[in-house]
């Protein structure tokens, strides 16, 4: 059932028909709405802004070949998210598979956006912080990290999680209680420093 | 600070998380958070990393440029080209006559029969037992002569037919002429080549 009329569904008709004129604008203009957000989404899971990038584009490759197996009875959105956690999940075994055949270790290049209204010390402490968080999400596993991504950066509701990643209910929950024990876990482990900063700007009411 | 004690209580507190989240977002304390230290302080540790989690990461200047969009154009293309019909399609369309050597369907159709016809004789099962061939010696003899032979008309009979039957399906509007020539000796004319080219396919 779908309550919410999808902002995109103008251009995902355009989209269903290659032959037509109007396709590539309509598929540009879909990348161009959605693009910031595939991409955020990819880099907390693939922790990398080259793997990022990779998974921008398979995703909206997959996008142009596959708009006909998208049944408009939902959002738009929550299609492109569901293929972006999958492309974003295969990417990161297949880099991990041929990594580890190489004998490589998995990086993990954090890069956070610095708040510009900051000064630059309270810029950089809040990049390192930043930086430090992606770390710790980045070890988690990537079931916990998509939850997390989806929760906070699009601030998915529990029924639009649900949908996107084919869940019930109870079980997104579950797993956002999960993720969050997790990461609780990594910080104290690993990222002590940081507890107490976190847990000062954890006040009740805030909004985030 | 150290990880909770697990009390029943917490366990479940920590079970709900998610739901206990939403309300101390929302300003309510729960209970429990409010009696129990170490769950409160667990409260404030996930929402103290809201912020972060929230916070978008910095888009590489590559993720503007309009180089982004013509790799995903390529991604279609390779994925296309990779697919068996993109194979079958890329084949098709590298299809032309060489000089005087046809396109490769003929060229494929000849290796075929040229195939089948070598292997006629072996394949061709006996079908006179030892008794009967001492019998009838001379009519036995006459069919074995006669079989590489027929096995050759049958097999371009039917292809030719088939073929012709498969263009018809297809909307074929044009009149089929079937040339039946020896299958070591290319055909002297075009037209054949689509209706065996479709049987061989099919």
């Amino acid at each position: 059932m779908q309550l919410v009329p999808d902002p995109d569904s103008d251009l995902v008709e355009a989209c269903r028909h290659p032959e037509n004129e109007g396709f590539e604008p309509a598929f540009e203009q879909l990348f161009l709405r959605y693009r910031d957000r595939v991409y955020a989404i990819a880099y907390r899971v693939t922790c990398n802004s080259v793997d990022a990038m990779d998974v921008v584009q398979e995703a909206f490759s997959l996008v142009f070949r596959k708009i006909d197996s998208f049944r408009s009875g939902s959002l738009f959105s929550t299609w492109l998210f569901r293929l972006v956690v999958n492309c974003s999940i295969d990417h990161r075994r297949r880099v991990r598979a041929r990594r580890w055949q190489g004998g490589e270790g998995l990086e993990v290049a954090v890069e956070t956006a610095a708040d510009p209204g900051a000064s630059p010390d309270t810029a950089a402490e809040a990049q390192e912080f930043g930086a430090n968080i992606q770390e710790a999400i980045g070890m988690l596993s990537p079931k916990l990290r998509v939850i997390l991504a989806l929760r906070y950066l699009e601030e998915m509701s529990y029924e639009q999680l649900a949908a996107t990643l084919d869940l019930s209910l109870g079980t997104v929950k579950s797993r956002i209680a999960r993720a969050h024990l997790a990461l609780e876990r990594v910080v104290r482990e690993r990222f002590p420093h940081l507890e107490n900063v976190a847990v000062a700007g954890g006040s009740y009411g805030s909004s985030a | 600070m150290n990880s909770p004690v697990q009390q029943p209580d917490c366990r479940q507190f920590a079970r709900q998380l998610a739901d206990h989240l939403d309300a101390a977002r929302a300003g309510q304390v729960p209970a429990h958070a409010s009696m129990c230290a170490a769950c409160g302080n667990r409260l404030k540790l996930a929402l103290g990393l809201g912020g972060p989690l929230a916070k978008r990461p910095e888009f590489p200047p590559q993720l503007k440029h309009p180089d982004v969009l013509a790799a995903i154009h390529q991604k279609v293309i390779d994925a296309s080209e990779r697919s068996p019909i993109g194979q079958a399609i890329g084949a098709a369309m590298r299809v032309e006559a060489i000089g005087d050597r046809l396109p490769w369907p003929v060229q494929t159709l000849r290796v075929e029969i040229l195939e089948h016809i070598q292997a006629a004789p072996h394949r061709q099962p006996d079908r006179n037992p030892p008794l009967v061939l001492v019998a009838g010696e001379r009519r036995a003899r006459f069919r074995r002569r006669l079989a590489p032979a027929s096995a050759i008309a049958a097999s371009i009979a039917l292809l030719a037919v088939f073929g012709w039957r498969a263009g018809r399906s297809e909307g074929t509007n044009e009149d089929v002429r079937i040339v039946f020539v020896p299958v070591s000796e290319l055909p002297a004319v075009m037209h054949p080549t689509a209706v065996l080219r479709q049987a061989v396919v099919r």
